[in-house]
């Protein structure tokens, strides 16, 4: 059984160079603006390389469903969505995805971890995420963009949370995955992570690895994401 | 007498998680913004940190939207509900607050003060914790009116916090200039609410774009905005 790769993309250089000519570890140009909209008590946009995504934070308010409302604690409201423009393709995706669902409970329980609920009882914080233009690592632009926000409305928070996604191509290991690397078919392990004491909040993965593979894979992800916030820190 | 390694960041500015100072220093009172996690002290908000010599206290100073009711703090509510022993302010809190109606000066049971649902009452926050709703009095501590009460006529918009505290300043130069310029009633709540009321309505308006203007410029420009503005 013959394979032959007549067609094959090369994702990675034998110099090391990716599609869109980075080096394997490095980062994509992160631009970022806070207080985007004049009504939500925080907001923020963030662009990472192609990657565009905007959150608005509203709280801490009361809460809108008295049932929901917890007596010690505020609760955190996530709403995840994509622009239908936002992929090369147009697609409307409904609020109640499977996929967009699974991904507002994920930020929903990253965020409950770093900000400091128990200063709000009865109250919700909402965060409403936008994916503007999706180009790869979206989950991990989504979380610094939300970090940000949450500054933006100050509310207080326990570290600063950073993630970055890391991937494999052709066998390297590779920080901050665009579309077309994500569509490779190789793993995909976005990371946030608490900068100041190296905790890592979310790590999500869904392809098998072996074990020292994803060593590295974490090790470079998390990294990257204390990268990213040295990156947001300076701006 | 202030520690060596956090007199380096008094005065600038900080983001959540940033480690301020240690533990072992015990001559440090910490305040809002800032909160101790196993050794050491940390920043939880972005801001400016503050360091107060008089009271050996340190915070973090930022700028926000929303507000948290704190004690002793004097706010513009708008009444949203009334009850026969109360009233339900909306202070723009995550909670609604309660005014009892003989919080007033010189009010007994027979005679209460008459305020309608949708206006304006400038109060002091008595009680304000995490669980409770906060409660409002109309009074200064001395019990005598001291300016609290009613809002009548005028209007009312909304700012940041931080340009609220900034019009509380004894020497807040903007509400100077405007003073020399026109006559008007401001007041300022602490919830990043303020009221103006001047006989001419225009004076009004352009007290409220000067107001806002004056947020993000030095003291050197405000002369020349309001005279722009005033024209």
């Amino acid at each position: 059984f013959v394979c032959s790769n007549m067609s094959r993309v090369e994702y990675l250089t034998p110099e090391g160079y990716r599609l869109d000519g980075r080096k394997a570890t490095e980062l994509r140009r992160i631009k970022s603006r806070l207080g985007v909209f004049s009504r939500a008590d925080g907001s923020a946009y963030i662009e990472q390389g192609n990657t565009k995504v905007i959150v608005a934070v509203y709280g801490p308010r009361e809460a809108a469903i008295r049932s929901k409302s917890k007596h010690d604690h505020a609760v955190i409201n996530v709403e995840f969505t994509q622009a239908p423009f936002a992929t090369g393709d147009r697609k409307k995706k409904g609020k109640s995805d499977r996929r967009t669902i699974e991904d507002s409970l994920l930020i929903k329980q990253t965020f409950e971890s770093v900000v400091l609920t128990s200063l709000y009882p009865r109250s919700q914080i909402d965060l409403y995420i936008q994916i503007l233009q999706s180009d790869g690592s979206v989950l991990a632009a989504s979380i610094n963009a939300a970090t940000l926000a949450l500054i933006d409305a100050g509310i207080p928070m326990r570290d600063m949370l950073c993630a970055c996604t890391a991937g494999v191509l052709n066998g390297t290991p590779v920080l901050d995955i665009n579309y077309i690397e994500q569509n490779a078919g190789g793993p995909e392990l976005p990371v946030a992570v608490l900068p100041h004491s190296g905790g890592v909040v979310l790590l999500e993965m869904n392809s098998r690895v072996p074990l020292d593979l994803f060593e590295r894979l974490s090790k470079l992800a998390c990294d990257g994401a204390k990268a990213v916030y040295n990156l947001l820190q300076s701006e | 007498s202030v520690p060596a390694d956090m007199e380096s960041k008094v005065d600038k500015y900080v983001l959540p998680g940033d480690v301020i100072g240690l533990i072992s220093d015990l001559n440090i009172r910490i305040g809002p913004g800032i909160i101790q996690s196993k050794e050491n002290i940390t920043a939880t908000k972005a801001g400016i940190l503050r360091y107060s010599p008089s009271h050996k206290f340190y915070w973090v100073e930022n700028n926000q939207k929303r507000y948290i009711p704190a004690t002793e703090d004097m706010v513009i509510g708008r009444v949203t509900d009334r009850f026969p022993d109360y009233y339900k302010l909306d202070l723009g809190s995550s909670a609604p607050a309660t005014l009892p109606s003989l919080a007033f000066e010189g009010a007994t049971k027979r005679n209460k003060p008459e305020i309608s649902v949708g206006s304006l009452v400038y109060s002091r926050v008595l009680i304000a914790n995490k669980d409770m709703d906060p409660e409002l009095v109309c009074t200064g501590s001395t019990g005598k009116a001291e300016g609290f009460g009613e809002l009548v006529s005028g209007f009312m918009f909304t700012c940041t916090l931080g340009l609220a505290r900034k019009l509380l300043q004894s020497d807040c130069t903007i509400l100077r200039i405007l003073g020399q310029q026109m006559s008007f009633e401001i007041a300022v709540g602490m919830n990043g609410r303020v009221w103006i009321n001047s006989p001419d309505p225009n004076n009004v308006i352009v007290a409220y774009n000067c107001i806002i203007n004056s947020e993000h410029m030095d003291d050197p420009q405000l002369p020349h905005m309001v005279k722009t503005l005033m024209a």
